[in-house]
């Protein structure tokens, strides 16, 4: 798929990511509107990964935590994206 | 940790290390799990342990240590701040402050009389970090890790 095709995508149509979580060996596939929140979308990736309600953010592949606040297209997910769950809470 | 527990876990607990570089040790024998890596500032080898003994009725007791196998201040990461985290994991006092870490316990010596008992440690501190597998820890660790601008002194 082309880099043009992709920024279509990820700005009108909905987003198809793979994440993975920490506690599962296999990644799952997603697919988000990308008007969708990082948190919403972190909140229901964390579900169907049995996690706990908690403070869950994504975090791409060079690293970069994603600011929940940000919609999907906002904090520039792509289609095709690989994404770790993390949980964003802080330390007390 | 029981061996049915470790066995569970230990998949993921392996594909979370080789994704990340980590160096990851399972000792069934003493519930023990050391885990390896460098300091990402400051280019400095930690060494993490978890005492499992109790896991996962009570949360592991997670310490760095020195060469010399002592928890000594200078043995972990200083606090930082990454932006979407509200504050680090790590203590200036020299520990892991997460509920999931049993050290962090009053009734054990560590900061908090206000997470009830040990045993409640999965529904304690709602609101901060929160890891209910070693992997979740694994990477709850790495995340505070990338945020720490050295070691302590």
């Amino acid at each position: 798929m082309s880099e043009n095709t992709s920024r279509q995508e990820s700005q009108g149509h909905e987003l198809h990511v793979i994440v993975y979580a920490p506690r599962d060996p296999e990644p799952k596939a997603f697919t988000f509107p990308p008007s969708e929140s990082v948190g919403q979308a972190a909140a229901l990736a964390a579900a169907e990964f049995s996690y706990a309600p908690s403070n869950f953010s994504f975090q791409t592949e060079s690293g970069e935590v994603l600011n929940r606040d940000l919609t999907l297209a906002e904090a520039g997910v792509r289609n095709g994206d690989k994404l770790t769950l993390v949980d964003v809470g802080g330390g007390v | 940790m029981t061996h049915a527990q470790l066995e569970t876990e230990r998949p993921a607990i392996l594909a979370w290390a080789a994704k990340y570089g980590w160096s990851v040790g399972i000792s069934p024998a003493d519930r023990m799990i050391r885990v390896s890596t460098t300091h990402p500032a400051a280019g400095v080898a930690l060494t993490g342990l978890a005492d499992c003994a109790w896991y996962p009725s009570a949360a592991p007791a997670w310490q760095f240590v020195n060469a010399a196998g002592a928890s000594a201040r200078s043995a972990y990461p200083a606090p930082g701040n990454t932006p979407g985290i509200s504050g680090s994991i790590f203590h200036p006092n020299g520990l892991i402050c997460a509920p999931w870490n049993r050290l962090a316990y009053g009734e054990l010596g560590g900061v908090h009389n206000d997470w009830g008992g040990i045993v409640n440690w999965k529904t304690a501190a709602r609101g901060y970090t929160q890891a209910h597998t070693i992997a979740d820890m694994l990477q709850a660790l790495m995340i505070h890790l990338m945020a720490s601008p050295g070691m302590m002194p």
